[in-house]
């Protein structure tokens, strides 16, 4: 017990290094013993094995050798083969032969001893090798073989093999040892310093580090005593730094809570202040020494149903939790009403118990005051926006409706160019073209009248009126409009009415007929209806323009009357237009002392009502048949006045030269034509003139300075300008430079027979002024075209009878009808008079004015008997003075850069000539007549209207079969060629000559 | 041990070949004249002595000298009493009295002599007085036909020994010599097992192949039975499995069949002994 006692005590006082050492040494130790054991095992059987293997060998060598020389019978042989085999094996210590039961040869040899001791010989005691092997030979037994060997041999090898493994071992360990020693001790210096630097840090030292060395362990343990050493310094400097900060927050707290805008208080759970900052002691007029400590009732004294909204509100807050949030309207102690917002939350301490609550009070009032002047700001902002987009619309709309009809004019004016087109497809190019023209001409009207209106310079006179002059214009122009699309139209007057209204009629016109336009615009179905009556009480004059149309729905009636707005986009795109009428009739009729109403609902149509002011009333109709309608004028209602008079037209442009030349023509006048101011001065000034037309813009001298310089010389006949600016400034312009008067271009016919019959004589025979021969407005247009003007006089003749016949037989049905046919059956190429002739019948008709239908078929009669055509043409009758005389081109005689064109079909005459006689010869009527078909077109395409003539004469005759005829004919065709071609010989030198005399 | 030892035993305990084998009975001596090693000569015979000694109830042991001579010394001394030799019919052995009894069944054997495939000899001519191989002085198609003929021929060789048949050919594959004169029956099975290509350039007559002689003192059943188990032992399994045995000892794929033979079969081996040119004694 005392040994392992000091055993236990020695150990204990042992460091760590002798301990390792210690115990690492025997367990080597034990280590070194156990290999060398093992392996002295493992080699002791590896021996025997040996021995015995060694022992089975030397028989298999043996044997057969024995077996042979047993055969032969020779034993001395064999004694000498085993004793040879005990020389090669040393262990050896018998080698036996036996056969037939005894010992033939037996071999003995010396074994020698070996060194070892005793003690390991019983210790690793081995046998001896003991091995026999019968010897036989295919099958016959030649005795047995016997070997013994010793183990003396092997044991001294274990031996030796013993000794040598074990001082390997022990050298082995001894340096393992060494090296276990140099690594711990150098490690576990590292672990006393960090002892040591622990408790320095333990006692303050916090800056202490330990330098990391050794084992990567030890290292990793160094190394983290530096980051816990680090981290904890830091730790402990940001404490130091937090308290400072914490100070310095709560005393920014209490600055930001008092210098806060915002009103805050807290309250405990019994609902008194506990605490206010100076916000709040400003908002409500009371100080906190006051209220610290008091209820909510102490604040609103005057008003205790707030205090006790308040209360209520707080106790519900302090029951439920969570954040509050109402509106209130408080009165301050100053007396003044507040909007505010309360936000309150409840304040718990640490345990989470609600101990009272927070409060703020935001003051919406002035907030509230500009969010109402915001949203009327922006209600104003998305109005303009509105308007912007409508303008910008309305731009788009613009430039749509400009470039259709525009589109139209360049259109068919470029396939008027074509040559190759008849002459009907060119008179339809020019309706067409005029039609765009007037479209185009009606839109930069609106547009203008709308500016005007916008810049408050639009003009309107107040003139006695009949009223049923204005409405039987209105209605002359809506009807068709409407029969056009199919539907009725009907004018529902409800009497009594006044005879005349004063007002401007052109504007009350422009009214009407935007507003009918407009009904027939949006209804597709049902019938358009002008009511009329008269609002005694009022002194006013009502006239609702009714449809069945698509309606207007009550949003969009609010946008109706404002300028570029239709009912919606879609609309324009659906309906077309430009969303001014509307607009502009609304203004206009508030510039007329009247306004505009509309009644209308979706799907149910529209009720557009205007009024106008009446006037004066002289007299009032009571019936259709007190109506009165203003004598038409003598001008255009009948026929062209006949005039006489000196005219000067001073017009630089050659288009418009023709053009006013081929009026006045038409009014009996042939006006002498300059080119500029200049010319006219000297002109006017060396013959007096019964009127001069002055274009305003012309080269070497313009119309205004000429004007000028004629009335500066004295010159006192009248002079009207002629301008393309038609606003009432250009106008005064005019009139002060000395114009009498102005006319606008485009030339309207009405105004321009107006003007002249104003300042020119009229014509001589008065009376036969009605009964005078009128040319067809088609030979005005061009002289050749009188087969044209031909069939459509008959056809015009045809209709006349037929309407003799209707208005006999009192068919007011059967007249209106007559007329729509008439209408379209293009009475302007006979006579313009005609078209406005044939719509008063119609409107009579409509109305059912028996009266005045009569004197219109009568007028109607007397205006198809004045119109004169020229006796047919007659190629047979053809003067054979004339027969030789060339023809010149009329298109060279308009403009001789055609010379081309004409030169081409000169070239195509023979062809021409060729396939008629071809045809004709072959008895091919059809060939023939797509010949003459086509000779018709061509021909006066060309400037030959004789080629015409003759085309027109030889189809008829193919479509009488009459072969002969056209074989005659194309005889004919022959010669004018030849004219032809002998015409453009001379040309320049003769071409005038020329022409005249064809 | 002479041979009228046994011929005592045989009358003392001799029992017929159909009666149980007899215990005591003393072995007879077979000789067999080395034309292999003796331990393949043991090996080849050992298990067909066996069975035949059982068959007939002798015991029969195989005896042998180191060489061909020392054998044919034994059975010339009477210490066989039967023998697979061809080297009593000489004229003074043949005064002896064996008779044959049983060969080998196969085609007869003839003497030949080989030169390697690669060799310039062509003919036997062109063997003068080169070194030629032969299985022994006492061999007789070996040794004794060849030489005949080169002598007949007027060739004169230096004669070199082998031992044995196969000696011989092992001495003309490692180029020791010339040519061999060997059995010409073992020529293609020798050279089939060796890889040894060779070309023979003469053959001699055709003799019937070594016969088992009996001693002629031994009893005529005893020579009966032996001779009646040697012919049926291709029909009985035993003895199909000991002639099995000893094919492949020799690592032969051809199993040996006894067959009967007369004494009058062999009398051309007696005529060239009479005639030959050759000096000595096989």
């Amino acid at each position: 017990m005392n040994l392992a006692a000091r055993g236990t005590a020695v150990w204990r006082s042992l460091g760590l290094l002798p301990r390792l050492a210690a115990a690492q040494g025997l367990l080597l130790l034990c280590a070194a013993a156990l290999i060398t054991l093992l392996f002295a095992r493992q080699y002791h059987a590896q021996l025997a094995g040996e021995q015995a293997a060694k022992a089975r060998l030397l028989l298999d060598v043996a044997a057969p050798l024995v077996a042979e020389q047993a055969l032969i019978g020779d034993y001395a042989a064999v004694k000498q083969l085993l004793e040879r085999q005990a020389t090669v094996y040393p262990e050896i210590s018998r080698l036996t032969w036996r056969w037939n039961g005894r010992d033939r040869v037996v071999v003995r040899p010396d074994v020698p001893r070996e060194e070892v001791p005793g003690w390991f010989q019983r210790l690793a005691a081995m046998p001896e090798a003991h091995a026999t092997a019968d010897i036989r030979l295919g099958g016959a037994d030649y005795g047995r073989l016997e070997a013994v060997l010793d183990p003396t041999r092997a044991q001294h090898a274990l031996w030796r093999a013993t000794l040598h493994n074990l001082a390997l071992s022990s050298s082995a360990m001894l340096v393992l040892m060494v090296a276990l020693f140099f690594v711990l001790r150098a490690n576990l210096r590292v672990l006393r310093q960090l002892a040591d630097a622990a408790d320095r840090f333990r006692h303050g030292d916090h800056t202490v580090r330990v330098r990391p060395g050794g084992a990567r362990e030890v290292r990793s343990a160094a190394s983290a005593f530096n980051n816990v050493a680090e981290r904890m310094q830091g730790l402990l400097n940001d404490l130091s730094e937090s308290r400072q900060q914490l100070r310095e927050q709560l005393h920014f707290s209490e600055e930001l809570i008092e210098t806060l805008p915002l009103p805050l208080y807290t309250k405990n759970r019994q609902g008194r202040f506990t605490r206010v900052n100076k916000a709040w002691e400003a908002f409500f007029g009371a100080g906190r020494a006051e209220m610290l400590g008091r209820h909510v009732a102490d604040l609103y004294l005057d008003s205790p149903e707030i205090a006790a909204h308040i209360d209520v509100m707080d106790r519900a807050l302090m029951r439920n939790g969570g954040l509050q949030t109402h509106d209130a309207t408080l009165r301050t102690r100053r007396g003044e009403d507040r909007q505010v917002m309360f936000a309150k939350t409840t304040l718990t301490d640490a345990d989470g118990h609600v101990i009272g609550l927070i409060g703020a009070i935001t003051d919406l009032t002035e907030l509230k005051r500009a969010e109402h002047q915001a949203r009327a700001a922006l209600i104003e902002k998305t109005a303009a926006e509105k308007a912007n987009q409508a303008k910008s619309l309305f731009l788009a709309n613009m430039s749509h409706e400009i470039r259709t009809p525009l589109t139209a004019i360049i259109g068919y004016s470029e396939a008027l160019l074509d040559v190759r087109q008849s002459m009907a497809e060119r008179i339809e190019g020019i309706r067409t073209i005029r039609q765009a023209g007037r479209h185009l001409l009606g839109l930069i009207n609106d547009i203008l009248d709308l500016s005007k209106i916008e810049a408050g310079r639009l003009e309107v006179e107040c003139i006695p009126v009949p009223l049923f002059d204005l409405i039987d214009d209105v209605v002359a122009l809506a009807r068709p409009q409407a029969e056009a699309k199919g539907i009725g139209f009907a004018v529902e007057p409800v009497f009594p009415l006044p005879a005349k209204v004063t007002t401007d009629p052109v504007r009350a016109k422009q009214i009407l007929l935007n507003l009918i336009s407009n009904a027939i615009k949006f209804t597709e179905q049902g019938q358009v209806s002008l009511r009329v009556r008269h609002d005694a009480v009022g002194g006013r004059l009502v006239i609702e323009v009714v449809d069945t149309g698509i309606g207007i729905s009550a949003e969009q009636l609010v946008r109706l009357f404002q300028a570029f707005s239709q009912a919606d986009a879609s609309t324009t795109r659906r309906f077309g237009g430009t969303g001014l009428g509307l607009a502009l009739s609304k203004q206009l009729a508030e510039m007329l002392g009247g306004s505009i109403c509309v009644d209308s609902a979706p799907g149910r149509g529209s009720r557009f009502t205007v009024t106008l002011p009446v006037g004066a009333i002289d007299a009032m109709m009571h019936g259709a048949d007190d109506i009165r309608r203003a004598p038409p004028p003598e001008d255009a209602r009948t026929t062209a006045p006949n005039l006489k008079g000196r005219l000067l037209l001073v017009e630089d442009n050659p288009v418009n030269q023709r053009v006013i030349a081929l009026k006045a023509r038409h009014l009996g006048i042939e006006p002498r034509i300059v080119e500029n101011g200049a010319q006219a001065v000297e002109a006017a000034l060396a013959e007096p003139f019964d009127l001069i037309l002055m274009d305003m813009h012309m080269p070497v001298m313009d119309g205004m300075t000429a004007t000028r310089t004629l009335r500066a010389r004295g010159y006192t006949g009248p002079i009207v300008a002629l301008t393309a600016n038609s606003t009432q400034e250009d106008r005064q312009y005019c009139l002060d430079a000395g114009c009498n008067g102005f006319l606008t271009k485009p030339i309207e016919n009405a105004q321009f027979t107006e003007t002249l019959r104003r300042h020119l004589q009229a014509g001589e025979a008065a009376p036969a002024a009605s009964g005078e021969p009128l040319v067809p407005a088609l030979l005005w247009q061009d002289p050749d075209l009188v087969e044209l003007a031909r069939h459509l006089h008959e056809r015009f003749v045809a209709y006349g009878a037929a309407l003799q016949r209707a208005q006999a037989a009192g068919d007011n049905e059967a007249m209106r009808t007559l007329a729509r046919q008439m209408k379209t059956a293009g009475p302007d190429y006979l006579a313009p008079q005609l078209t406005e002739l044939i719509g008063q019948l119609e409107f009579a008709a409509t109305a059912g004015n028996r009266q005045s239908t009569q004197d219109l078929v009568a007028k109607f009669d007397a205006l198809m008997a004045r119109l004169q055509l020229p006796s047919p043409p007659d190629g047979a009758a053809t003067p054979a003075s004339a027969a030789d005389t060339p023809l010149v081109s009329d298109l060279l005689q308009e403009s001789p850069d055609m010379a081309d064109l004409v030169e081409y079909f000169l070239e195509r005459l023979p062809e021409y000539e060729a396939s008629l006689r071809t045809a004709a010869a072959a008895a091919d009527l059809a060939a023939l007549k797509t010949q003459a078909h086509d000779l018709k077109s061509v021909g006066g395409g060309y400037g030959y209207p004789l080629v015409t003539q003759l085309a027109i004469r030889m189809e008829a005759s193919i479509l009488a079969g009459k072969l002969d005829e056209v074989l005659g004919q194309i005889d004919e065709f022959a010669r004018l060629a030849r004219r032809i071609r002998a015409g453009e010989a001379t040309r320049p030198a003769g071409s005038q000559a020329a022409y005249r005399s064809s | 041990m002479r041979w009228y030892f046994f011929v005592l035993a045989m009358t003392v305990g001799w029992t017929p070949a159909t009666g149980a084998p007899a215990e005591t009975e003393a072995p007879l001596g077979f000789g067999v004249i080395n034309q292999r090693s003796v331990t393949l000569t043991a090996q080849a015979w050992n298990p067909i002595l066996g069975y035949v000694g059982k068959k007939v109830g002798v015991p029969l042991v195989l005896k042998m000298g180191r060489t061909a001579p020392e054998t044919t010394a034994m059975t010339v001394r009477g210490e066989h009493a039967f023998a697979y030799t061809n080297h009593m019919f000489t004229v003074d052995r043949d005064r002896l009295g064996y008779k044959v009894i049983l060969r080998m069944q196969g085609e007869p054997i003839r003497g030949a002599i080989v030169v390697r495939d690669d060799s310039p000899v062509r003919s036997v001519a062109d063997l003068k007085d080169a070194r030629v191989a032969f299985p022994s002085r006492e061999a007789f198609v070996g040794y004794w036909l060849p030489m005949d003929h080169l002598l007949k021929s007027g060739v004169r060789v230096q004669e070199v020994f082998a031992g044995n048949q196969e000696g011989a050919m092992s001495q003309l594959q490692f180029g020791e010599v010339a040519a061999a004169a060997v059995n010409h029956k073992l020529l293609s099975r020798y050279g089939q097992r060796e890889g040894f290509r060779y070309r023979v350039i003469w053959t001699s007559d055709p003799y019937l192949d070594v016969p088992i002689v009996a001693h002629p003192s031994l009893p005529p059943r005893l020579v009966e039975a032996v001779r009646a188990a040697f012919i049926g032992m291709a029909e009985d399994p035993a003895g199909r499995r000991a002639l099995q045995a000893s094919a492949e000892a020799l690592g032969s794929p051809e199993v040996w069949r006894f067959v009967r033979a007369e004494d009058a079969e062999y009398d051309n081996y007696r005529r060239f002994y009479r005639t030959t040119v050759v000096k000595g004694n096989p």
